[in-house]
């Protein structure tokens, strides 16, 4: 092992996150070596006093009475009730009124950040072709970020049927829009584009389901366009277009089951 | 019977709830805050993370890192919210590849200050300090850090890597300046 090969290996091996193997060529060469032993501990060094500066500063300490109120807060908010600050429900209120002037439209409880990018990103990948970062294929998302974007290679198929005519699937990719990265499959139905987008989204919250254990559907109407959305466990679907409530909805329910099985692995 | 035995379930979830997740209050308080740097912000925030944490409590696998997971929850929750704050398009860190070239420096973080330390973690670009601080401080693995920050792992290795590159680079210079002080006394 080289002098580069340990500086290259150095901070897995402070973090102790190396190989059994591994660790002993380390360990072997530092015996060897005083450069690298002195270039490790001053990185161990470094570890450590930004460890106790952290923690020791005065300036990021709790305040005395939030540390005390936080408890009784918590536990007073089971089960379902807000615990919204008033500053929190002060700046929703702004968020909603400006939506609304805006001609932002959302159903009550379903203006989120996430439902405008979705928009936003069918806007302005789909339709106008203007996103800050070239889309990458949906394999090169896979290798590079999460293995689900791959799930989206088959799913929905190419071609799949609604009651009033064909869908056809005419592009997948991965595209980023204000920041958020969604695997994205350009579908035409009736001569419009149709956005399907999915993006994660809080794994650790469990899918939204209907009694009968199928996603359940939320409707979304922003910025002239419409969309119809569902949660999986870790991820949220859009489907996106200038399209009818009623023939959104439709695409929506007839990809819901498939795509949620999907992304669950299936 | 039913609304009792449900009371019970609510209370015994909020006994393991308190045991395993609000211990960590303080640790996820100086996070919020270092990233923040706003009290009202901070504090909003953890009371944020917390509920949604109680909320989905049972999404918890008993046994794993709870602060790793709360940390994963106070990210996600500060991502949206920044996202929603500014509606500019992600742009990649024009740092990047000037960080790959930063030349080896010694550090001298035993000739520093925890404030000085401090400051030089702040002068970095915030991905890089993110990456750092829950490396160093919070002592997370680089599949917990990837976890939190919804990063693949070797982009958390990278960014450690010319996070730490930056930080050293800014100590030099605080260290230069300091010397070049001493000399023209």
């Amino acid at each position: 092992m080289q002098c580069r090969d340990v500086r290259d290996l150095a901070e897995s091996f402070l973090s102790e996150q190396l190989l059994v193997e591994t660790n002993h060529d380390v360990l072997r060469h530092l015996e060897s070596c005083p450069e690298c032993r002195s270039e490790l501990e001053g990185r161990r060094l470094l570890r450590a006093a930004i460890h106790r500066a952290f923690l020791n500063a005065d300036a990021l300490r709790m305040r005395e009475d939030f540390a005390r109120d936080i408890r009784p807060r918590l536990r007073a908010s089971r089960p379902g009730a807000g615990l919204v600050s008033r500053r929190r429900a002060v700046a929703a209120a702004a968020v909603a009124a400006a939506a609304a002037g805006a001609g932002v439209f959302l159903r009550p409880g379903s203006l989120d950040a996430i439902a405008l990018d979705a928009v936003g990103d069918h806007r302005n990948c789909a339709v106008r072709f203007s996103l800050a970062e070239k889309p990458i294929p949906l394999e090169e998302a896979a290798r590079r970020y999460a293995a689900w974007y791959g799930r989206l290679l088959d799913t929905p198929l190419a071609d799949f049927a609604l009651s009033a005519g064909p869908v056809h699937v005419i592009e997948r990719h991965a595209c980023v829009f204000n920041g958020r990265r969604f695997a994205h499959v350009v579908l035409q139905f009736q001569g419009q584009l149709v956005s399907l987008l999915v993006t994660e989204d809080r794994p650790w919250l469990p899918a939204l389901t209907d009694r009968q254990g199928r996603p359940r559907l939320t409707w979304h109407g922003a910025e002239g366009f419409g969309a119809v959305s569902f949660a999986t466990s870790g991820h949220r679907v859009f489907v996106v277009s200038n399209l009818s409530e009623p023939e959104l909805r439709e695409m929506g329910e007839t990809q819901a089951g498939p795509l949620a099985r999907r992304l669950a692995g299936a | 019977m039913t609304s009792d035995r449900a009371r019970q379930h609510d209370e015994r979830v909020w006994a393991t709830f308190e045991a395993e997740a609000l211990p960590h209050v303080d640790r996820l308080f100086r996070l919020a805050m270092w990233f923040e740097r706003d009290r009202d912000e901070a504090e909003d925030l953890v009371q944020e993370t917390l509920k949604e944490a109680l909320a989905s409590f049972h999404r918890f696998t008993a046994g794993t890192n709870c602060r790793a997971w709360l940390v994963s929850i106070l990210q996600h929750i500060r991502g949206n919210r920044r996202r929603a704050r500014s509606r500019s398009p992600f742009i990649a860190d024009p740092l990047e590849r000037a960080a790959d070239a930063v030349p080896f420096t010694p550090p001298v973080p035993q000739e520093l200050t925890d404030d000085e330390v401090l400051a030089a973690l702040g002068r970095i670009p915030v991905p890089y300090q993110e990456v750092i601080v829950l490396c160093d401080v919070e002592e997370f693995t680089y599949k917990e850090i990837a976890a939190a920050l919804s990063l693949p792992v070797g982009t958390v290795m990278s960014r450690l890597h010319r996070g730490r590159a930056l930080l050293r680079r800014e100590l030099a210079a605080y260290a230069n300046a300091v010397r070049r002080r001493h000399e023209g006394l």
